[in-house]
């Protein structure tokens, strides 16, 4: 930070000229942001992709297609399937394992049970990496903070060795420790955004699955009474 | 179909590499706005040089006049104003670098008649130390070629000495070649130009002799070079009494300046006394019907930041309610107004304050 008046304080020499710490706060806060920016990325296109997908079982499941036939398309299309089609695959293949003239009761105990843990399972993956972007938006701001306050302690302690001080001699100290502290922001603004809008995504989604969960129990009781 | 197969079907996940591509294209983006799209302090602060004249350099006007020299002359001829020595200094310094140059001259083209010019550098020793310098420059620059010469006429003009060098280079003018005898006719020009002088209708035939010289006889040439020998001398007296004017003009152009600060100084006390004066008329809670115009005389201290210290009473004005009225006012008003600039300050330590009873004096 042996800065002077004549030196330029664009964006690189800033960056560049910044003590070891305050440097290492903005490389670990250049990472997380860049992680945070692709799981925001993933996170967006595998939650539109599980609604499309959630849309278009939901419409030929109730367009009342039959069960064992959408089954079948299940399994065979695997790679594509949604979420909730996992979910069904699951509770029926539970369901036609029982077949052999059980207890009704116990049979839609264990389906239930399958669909609940085939739900488990998507839940988690979708929430999946939504904890890391919270992480980020709520720890980045203080690790920027960390990297500007000590940057601003060494900006003012440089200061002390000088007889005459003048702004010019701290100002280009607090400017490259508020770049960590930009930083900071920067990564924890989208991270924050993202997350809420993702767990707002997610829980519905989570509400839309459970409601096919029952309804789908519903409809193998009727079946099941009918065998 | 076990349940471990579908278990990791379904961590495919869909666009991971397009996510990774568009966070990095997100950074990129928000990368290329913070260098581009704010304004960074990139360039240091210009410092800046400021020369002052007390009027314009003589030197730039016969630049545009002598069609000979090409346009570098005039770049030179505004570095000429600074004090003669150094350029001197300057010069010495080239002409240490141009030395080996000059010999390597000598020896690759001894065609161009180097060998004769060094001799005359050899004879002047007895001229000041600044010839030389001028004389060696000259000849170095000369073998290359003719519009050089030409060129160095400018460096020759600050340097009063000039006359001489010409002198010795006369003697061999008869036996060079006419360009070299149009090279010297035309050096006398520059250094008349550069002193202002009427003289540039001499000047003209001064060139044309040299040109009918050249077809002529070499005696007519030396005659004429010892014309504007005799003329450089004078040139060259004038130019120093112009540079002795000229000091002296700075001269006075910085007693004027000081003369001037002094003024706005004082000036600013006035008005700083006025100001105090002002103030401190405001606060006085005058006694009422006192006769005529009595006068308090106080001597006031104050501190620097206009607190008044101490107030004593110099010479009263017979009305001791006056001059108690007055001393509380002086002290009621402080801070007095105290001027900026704190060199002044030394004015308003001890200051005497005269106060009238009435306004009008």
């Amino acid at each position: 930070m042996n800065t002077t008046v004549t030196q330029d304080l664009s964006l690189f020499y800033l960056v560049s000229s910044a003590s070891l710490p305050v440097q290492l706060v903005m490389l670990l806060l250049l990472v997380a942001s860049l992680l945070s920016w692709w799981f925001i990325f993933r996170k967006m296109f595998a939650i539109r992709l599980a609604i499309k997908q959630s849309d278009e079982f939901e419409n030929t499941f109730w367009r009342g297609v039959d069960l064992s036939a959408l089954y079948q398309r299940a399994t065979g299309a695997r790679d594509m399937a949604g979420s909730m089609e996992r979910i069904f695959e699951a509770g029926f293949r539970e369901f036609t394992k029982h077949q052999a003239g059980m207890d009704i009761g116990a049979m839609m105990d264990s389906t239930r049970g399958a669909m609940r843990a085939a739900y488990q399972r998507e839940m988690d993956r979708l929430e999946s990496h939504l904890s890391f972007l919270a992480t980020v938006g709520s720890v980045s701001p203080y690790v920027g903070l960390f990297g500007t306050v000590w940057g601003i302690m060494n900006a003012f302690r440089e200061l002390s060795n000088l007889t005459q001080a003048t702004i010019a001699h701290v100002a280009p100290g607090i400017a490259e420790a508020l770049i960590a502290t930009a930083m900071g922001l920067f990564a924890a603004i989208p991270a924050v955004i993202a997350y809420n809008r993702y767990a707002s995504d997610t829980s519905q989604l989570a509400t839309r699955y459970e409601s096919f969960m029952e309804e789908l129990s519903n409809v193998l009781q009727r079946r099941a009474a009918k065998l | 179909m076990n349940v471990t197969a579908w278990r990791d079907v379904s961590h495919a996940e869909p666009g991971l590499l397009r996510a990774a591509v568009l966070a990095l294209l997100v950074h990129f983006v928000f990368f290329i706005f913070m260098v581009f799209g704010l304004s960074w302090k990139n360039e240091p602060p210009e410092t800046m040089v400021v020369d002052l004249w007390s009027e314009l350099p003589q030197a730039v006007k016969p630049a545009p006049v002598i069609k000979q020299t090409t346009l570098k002359p005039e770049s030179v001829s505004v570095e000429t104003p600074p004090p003669p020595k150094k350029n001197t200094a300057e010069i010495q310094e080239k002409t240490v670098k141009h030395q080996p140059v000059k010999e390597v001259t000598k020896q690759a083209e001894p065609v161009k008649q180097t060998p004769p010019k060094p001799e005359p550098v050899r004879v002047e020793p007895p001229s000041p130390p600044r010839k030389p310098a001028i004389e060696i420059k000259e000849k170095i620059v000369k073998p290359r070629s003719v519009k050089e010469v030409t060129k160095q006429p400018e460096p020759v003009k600050e340097t009063p000495p000039k006359p001489e060098p010409v002198k010795v280079e006369a003697p061999p003018l008869p036996k060079k070649t006419a360009t070299e005898s149009k090279e010297k006719a035309v050096k006398p020009q520059p250094v008349k130009e550069v002193t202002k002088q009427p003289e540039l209708v001499k000047e003209t035939p001064a060139k044309a002799e040299p040109i009918k010289e050249k077809v002529a006889k070499p005696e007519v040439v030396k005659e004429a070079t010892k014309k504007t020998e005799v003329e450089k001398e004078k040139l060259l007296k004038e130019q120093q009494r112009a540079e002795e004017i000229k000091q002296q003009r700075q001269q006075e152009a910085i007693a004027q300046s000081t003369a001037a600060e002094k003024n706005r100084q004082a000036d600013e006390i006035a008005k700083y006394k006025a100001m105090i004066q002002a103030k401190i008329r405001s606060r006085i809670v005058m006694p009422p019907d006192l006769p005529g115009n009595p006068v308090a005389e106080f001597k006031v201290t104050l501190l620097p930041g206009g607190e008044v210290l101490n107030v004593v009473l110099r010479r009263t004005s017979g009305y001791a309610a006056f001059d108690e009225a007055v001393e509380r006012a002086i002290f009621l008003s402080t801070p007095l107004p105290l001027p900026p600039d704190s060199a002044l300050f030394r004015e308003f330590r001890d200051f005497n304050l005269t106060v009238y009873y009435r306004e009008s004096l």
